[in-house]
Order: C-alpha cells, then structure tokens, then sequence
C-alpha cells in the first residue's frame, strides 16, 4: 500500500506544479489583455506620441518596429540561404559540419545584451554609422541568422537524395540541381524560420536600446542613418515612469499590440510548417 | 480498502476452478475502427493456449487487454469485461499494477532497461517486495536457471544487459516476468524477431513452465502452435472463429475459414 | 555560361557560410579590444567588491554575484516545476491534447522580456514589498522569480520532448512488469531522459543568465553584495542590468567603458560555455537509445 499513496503523492505534486503554471499562463495573459484593451483604440494606433508616450498614439512605434524587422529580414536571408546550401550540399567533412554547428548554436546563445554592446562598438563607434536604425536592422539579422539558416537547413537536408540524383543524371549540374530542385522546397523552411526569427527579434529591446532607437520625438527616418523608435523601447520609457498612470495605461496598450504582432508572426509560422508537413508526408 | 484484491473470491472459486481468466461479449473500438467484436473466451489453468490468426486480426489487441495494457491507448473504447479468477478487471477501482504483476506479459521485440543483467531480472519484483541482497541473488539464479540462459551469463551478471543477443535478451525479458511469480503470462508473438534455434529454446521453456503457470500465447506461426499449444484459439478480422484443444482443431476444425487457414490457404476474413 | 553561373552560385555558399561562421569570431574579438584596457590598467582590481568609477573602482564581483543568484533563485523555482509540468504533459496528458499544450508554450515564451519587465514592475515589485513589508519591492528576489517564469516554458517544452523521445516500449514493458506510474517514471523514463534534462538546464541556465530587460527594470540596481550575503531581499545588480542601464551613458574609450565590456566578456565566455554543453548533452542522448 505504500507504494500506492507515494503513486498518489506523485499525482498531486505533478497536478499542483500543473496547477501554478496554468494560473501563471492565465495571469500573464489576463493582465496583458485586461490591461492593455481598454488603452487600444483607432486614435491610439494612428496617433503619434507626444508628452514623452504618456498621451497619444504609437503609429510611429509600430512603424519603427516593423521597419527594423523587414530589413533584418531581408539582411538575414540571402546569408541563411547560402549556408544553408553550403552545409547541406557541399560539406562534406564531419568535423568542419560539426564546427559549423557549434559556430551556429553558439550564436544563438549570445545574450541580447552583447549583441547591443557589439553594436554599439562596432556600427556605431568604429565604423562611425551613429545611432541608426539600419544598425538595429543588422543586429536583430545577426541574432535570427541561426533560426533562420537552421530552419532552412533542415527542409533542404530533407529532401530525398533520389531528387538530386535524378535530375543529375538528366544532365543538370550541380547548381542547377540547388535552383531548379532544392531551392523551391528550401525556401519555405527559410520563410518559416524568418517568420519564428521575426516573431522573436520584434520583441527584443536590449541589442537595439544603444543603438538604433531614440525615446521620444522621432517620426519617419529620411535615410538609413537615423534612429527610430520602437514598441519595445518605447515600453521601455514609459515603464520607467511607471508612477503616471496615464503612461502606464499606454505601456499596457504598447505591449498589447506587440504581442498581438508577435502570435500572428508566430502563428504564421506554425501554419506554413503544417502545411509544409502534410504535403511531404504524402 | 476501497480496492477490490485480485484474489479468488470464495463463492465462486468452484465455477471457475478451471478457468483462470474469462471473456465476456468483449469488444474493442480504437477509433472509428472496430478492432474485436464480440468475443466469448475462456482460458483454463495451467495450459498453454495459442491465439492464432493472420496478422492485423486483433491478437495482440486481445491478449493486451486482458491485462488493461490497452487502457492508454489514444481513442480506445471497450465494452464488455474480462474476468481474472472470477472477478471482473475493467472495474474502475481496480488497481492496474497489482493487476499486472500477477498477469505478466512479455511483448514482441526484447525491451531490455538501460540496466545491468541482474538489475533487469530483479526490476519488477523489487518494487514488489523489499528483498536482502542474498535473496536478490537467489532470485536471479533461479530464473536465469528457469529460462535456462543461467550458464550463459552466470560471470557476468553486472554487465550491461543491452549486450546479450536478440535471443538472449528475449529470455532475459521471460525471466524478469517469471521473477514477480504471476499466475498468468502472456506472451505476444515472442518468438518473431527470434532465430529458429532461440525459439525452439523458448518453445520447449513454455512446455516446462505451464506447470506452475498460465499461458497464453500469440502466434501467427502455426507451425509453433502445433508444437506447443494445448487449446488453440483463432481470430479472424476481429471476430472469434474458432477455439477449442488444439489436437481437436488441427485434425478437424469445424469452421471452414479455420481449415483455409491451417491449411496456409487464402482466407476471406 | 553554364560552368560561370555554377562558379559564382558557389562563391556565393562559400561566402555567406564564411559570414556566418564569422560573426560569433567578430564579437568575441570586438569584446577583447575593448576590455584590453580595462584588462590591462585595472588588472586583478576588477575582482574587489567596490564599483565606483569615479574613484576608479571597477569591482565587479557585485554584479557577479547578483547574476549568480538571480539565475540561482530562478533555477530553483523553475526546474522541478518545469520537469513536473512536462511530466504530466508528456506521461499523463492524452497525446491529442499535446499540440494546444505546445502551443500555449510557444505563446509563452513569445512574450518580449520587456513585457515581463513591465509586469515586474506594475504587480511583482509590489508584492513582494507587500508580502515581506519592504521599502522598495525592487530586489534579486524579485528579479529571480521573474526569471523563473521566463524559463519556465524552455524548460517544459524541452523536458516535454525528451520524455516524449522515449519509445514506448519502455514505458509498456514497465506496465507488464506491475509498476506503479511513479515508479515507471523514475526508474526508467528519468535516467533514459537525463542528457537531454541536462541539455535542457544548461540551456534555461543560460538564457537566464544573458536576461536583460525584465531583471533591470526590477532588480534595484544597486551595486553591491548584499549584508548579510543571504538577504535576498534587497537591491542588487546583474552583469545585464548593469550594462543595460549604464553602458550608453559611459564615454567610448575611457576604462569605465572598458570595465563594462570585460563584464559583457565575461558573460559571453560563460554563457558560449553553457550552449555548447548543452547542445552536446542534447545530442548525445540519440546515439546511446535507438
């Protein structure tokens, strides 16, 4: 009979662990939402920001954020695609693949905040570009690159190698066999791990707060050497006075909206890779 | 105790007297799909029964339910009950794991733990009973002796079990059942992966065994249940064809789907 | 024409594998430049107590310790909830269930840490200034069991896999043998997944260490040790909250600026360390079962 209460202890112990993450789940995102619905409305999303984000909109915020993330997007995906190929076409030695690897996961690991202090040192002071938000949009291509190229790698490394044989042997070369082939069905793994890449990097606030936003009176950038501001930085700001209930309010509503931006990244995401799924299962 | 002990009940030990386990208007749905259908068995004491059928007719289902094996399997849904000793085991308050020490089941491949030897034949019945060191060692000895694969690795007890041939470690698995002392065994299709030297080993193991022991036996080798088998049961898309001794149905089966299969023929079920 | 296309697409993979590789190489080396001097003219100072630049302290065994203890608390918090939750998602939970679960995990961890920053700040920080009746609810302790939530969904998710990765036959044959499921759980699941729990803790290890925005907002910033060493409930500082929040006010070149990168140095050896531990205790486990 012992072993049947210790049975039964071990039920509730797992069932009380279950109980506190859902009611963390909950809590999460009933405050995001109770908080953050009644700040949202038409005026708010169009408006710009005045009296340092305590009043007005956040257009120029979401403006910044999604500019950031297009051209970090669009830095990050001819580099992922190219090592993508190279390390599941052309590498073939064990221990370069093995390097590579551990190059890839130990860039994925590097902590926000160093890729903001490289930024800063590197973009900013050595090569003299100033606070800019194109210096925002390679930092945050830096940090998705990994997703991004992993992601890629996979569903090219997928692919059958009947298919690179066969459409060798009807006289195709090698690059030919990549485009014509492999291209085509490693490009949706690409836009899925951009889709998880971009879902993670909007949210990030510590690689580009030094070097790509400014806190408040910014509009649209006229050229790529100007800063922006962002949802997250401008959360930022407006946690830090935290007492006016009025910037609180516009806090909440901010983290609505990015993380409303966040899930339809991430849902799109999740959608590609089904669909993608279902049509090489058959 | 809330729990009913599988034990014999008293007032009906003379019914059942002979037969250990009891199947009743048993049925089986996993999905949409109907996998048993109406199944009336009785198993009898210390004989070895063969079920037998061709693969996908619901064998494996069958014999994994009598020990609720089954229960989580996603989308399953039964109806129906098995009784063992003449108490049925699809009650709620039925405590599984009793249930299953004393209907112990060896499956298809080996499935040996990331054990040692002797920690794999000791694994069910530590749980069961606090045992001395001496006594873990007798255990070991005597159903390592049972499945007689004692001499084999008597010296190297403490090796790392996943080191023993697929034979070996299918015997090793034998042992580790036969440790916890069930009244039932069930074994499903044993012998599949097996070498014919290995099978003959654990044919003639279960010949010896039913002294002490109930059998029951999935097969789809007739061969192996003509060698073995007291009663035979057959099973036929999901349907109970057949059962009876097995002398009886492999010179005359009454059912002709029984007979096209004996006779290794084409059988429409 | 045909052979100059196939040269060039090949350039092309060499060149942006070249990049990539690259890059982890740039920001190691930048991190070195720049806290040489601090290196140099500071030396075996920069492991005192006492931070103050002005006085050309730069002790940074405060914030040392504060990262030390805030991932400590979070750790503590997060990893025996986080394996018990997955056991249930992975053991108890019927399978059909498993993809809103994952799910739910994926929108957890898809939550900006300044948000959770903000949550720290509006409801957190006040009640543990309620609770243990505090000036300021902006303590380690705080930080710590914001942390904690953070890495909640990497450590569930990947203890969800792990033990999911485990063939059922294991699990079945357990069963046959009479095993309660607590039992199964611990003799055999439990030692089959504990690589990948390793790898799994590494990983939430590091995450949390390198955790910027939610820790600052709510640790205190303060830079010293705590008196006594065990009060945790009192301001402290991170090696991230301390460059989050003074890196860009510090003047580029000067040694205070340096100090503050040999601290961002200093983090990325550790946490480089941890991912690549973690990544070899993830992978090993496929090549011992099946």
């Amino acid at each position: 009979m012992n072993r049947k209460l210790k049975n039964n202890l071990f039920y509730t112990s797992v069932g009380v662990a279950v109980l506190v993450c859902a009611l963390i789940l909950f809590f999460l995102f009933g405050i995001i939402i109770w908080n953050g619905l009644p700040a949202i409305s038409l005026d708010f999303l169009t408006n710009s920001s005045s009296d340092f984000g305590a009043t007005g909109g956040i257009v120029y915020q979401i403006f910044g954020s999604i500019l950031l993330i297009v051209f970090a997007a669009l830095i990050c995906l001819p580099i992922a695609l190219g090592t993508a190929i190279y390390k599941s076409e052309y590498l073939k030695n064990e221990t370069a693949n093995k390097l590579i690897n551990t190059l890839i996961y130990s860039l994925n690991g590097i902590p926000s905040v160093i890729f903001g202090i490289f930024g800063l040192i590197f973009f900013v002071n050595l090569l003299n570009m100033g606070i800019s938000w194109f210096v925002g949009s390679i930092i945050l291509s830096m940090m998705i690159l990994p997703t991004v190229t992993l992601s890629t790698y996979q569903s090219i490394n997928s692919i059958p190698t009947v298919y690179r044989e066969s459409s060798s042997a009807l006289g195709l070369n090698k690059w030919q066999v990549i485009v014509q082939v492999l291209l085509p069905q490693g490009f949706s793994g690409a836009i899925t791990g951009l889709l998880i890449g971009v879902a993670r990097a909007i949210g990030e606030t510590a690689p580009i707060m030094f070097i790509a936003t400014a806190f408040s009176g910014v509009k649209l950038p006229s050229s790529f050497l100007e800063p922006v501001s962002t949802l997250p930085t401008h959360i930022l700001a407006l946690a830090q006075q935290a007492t006016n209930p009025a910037a609180l309010q516009n806090a909440w509503g901010s983290s609505l909206v990015l993380v409303i931006l966040v899930i339809i990244f991430s849902i799109s995401a999740l959608f590609i890779r089904l669909r993608h799924q279902t049509i090489s299962k058959r | 105790m809330a729990e009913k002990a599988l034990k014999p009940n008293l007032s009906v030990v003379g019914k059942t007297q002979n037969e250990i386990i009891e199947i009743k208007k048993f049925q089986v749905w996993i999905n949409e799909n109907h996998i048993l259908d109406n199944i009336e068995l009785k198993i009898p004491k210390n004989e070895i029964t063969c079920i037998i059928g061709p693969s996908g007719s619901g064998k494996s289902t069958l014999i994994r339910s009598i020990n609720r094996i089954n229960d989580e399997v996603s989308g399953i849904n039964t109806q129906g009950e098995i009784c063992f000793n003449g108490l049925s085991i699809n009650e709620k308050d039925v405590d599984v794991a009793q249930l299953r020490s004393k209907i112990g089941m060896v499956f298809q491949k080996p499935c040996i733990f990331p054990k040692s030897i002797k920690e794999n034949v000791l694994f069910g019945i530590q749980h069961l009973k606090k045992l001395s060191k001496l006594e873990k060692l007798q255990i070991a000895e005597e159903n390592l002796k049972a499945v007689s694969l004692w001499k084999e690795v008597a010296h190297r007890l403490n090796d790392k079990a996943i080191s023993l041939s697929i034979g070996q470690q299918q015997r090793l698995c034998i042992a580790r059942t036969l440790a916890i002392k069930p009244e039932v065994i069930l074994l499903d299709e044993p012998t599949s992966s097996l070498d014919p030297v290995s099978t003959r080993a654990i044919e003639d193991m279960m010949v010896k065994l039913k002294e002490e022991y109930t059998i029951i036996f999935v097969t789809h080798n007739i061969q192996q249940a003509k060698r073995i088998a007291d009663n035979l049961v057959f099973i036929c898309d999901g349907k109970l064809i057949e059962q009876g001794s097995a002398a009886k149905i492999l010179s005359c089966p009454t059912d002709p789907q029984t007979k096209a299969y004996l006779r290794d023929e084409y059988c429409d079920c | 024409m045909l052979g100059s296309t196939s040269k060039i697409g090949k350039y092309y993979v060499y060149g942006s594998t070249l990049i990539s590789a690259f890059i982890v190489f740039l920001i190691f080396t930048i991190l070195i430049i720049s806290s040489w001097d601090a290196i140099t003219t500071v030396g075996l100072d920069l492991l005192k107590f006492q931070w103050n630049p002005a006085t050309g302290e730069f002790g940074i065994i405060p914030m040392l310790f504060g990262t030390l203890v805030v991932t400590f608390i979070a750790l503590l918090i997060a990893v025996p909830l986080g394996i018990y939750t997955a056991i249930f998602t992975s053991e108890i939970l019927p399978s059909k269930y498993r993809f809103i679960v994952k799910s739910l995990l994926e929108l957890l961890a898809g939550i900006p840490s300044i948000i959770f920053g903000l949550i720290g700040i509006a409801f957190f920080s006040i009640w543990v200034q309620n609770i243990f009746d505090l000036q300021s609810g902006r303590t380690i302790f705080t930080a710590g069991i914001l942390l904690s939530i953070m890495i909640l969904p990497t450590i569930i998710t990947l203890t969800d896999d792990a033990f999911h990765n485990i063939p059922d036959k294991y699990r079945e044959t357990a069963k046959g043998l009479g095993l309660y499921k607590f039992e199964i759980i611990k003799e055999i699941l439990l030692p089959i997944a504990k690589p990948d729990l390793k790898g799994a803790i590494l990983l939430a290890f590091g995450r949390a260490l390198g955790e910027t925005m939610a820790v600052m907002l709510v640790i205190g910033s303060i830079d010293r040790i705590p008196s006594p060493i065990y009060n945790w409930l009192s301001p402290g500082q991170t090696i991230t909250s301390k460059l989050g929040r003074e890196i860009a006010e510090t003047s580029f070149g000067s040694v205070h600026f340096s100090a503050m990168i040999f601290m961002g140095l200093l983090l990325f050896i550790i946490v480089l360390i941890l991912t690549i531990l973690s990544q070899n205790s993830l992978k090993s486990n496929r090549r011992l079962y099946e």
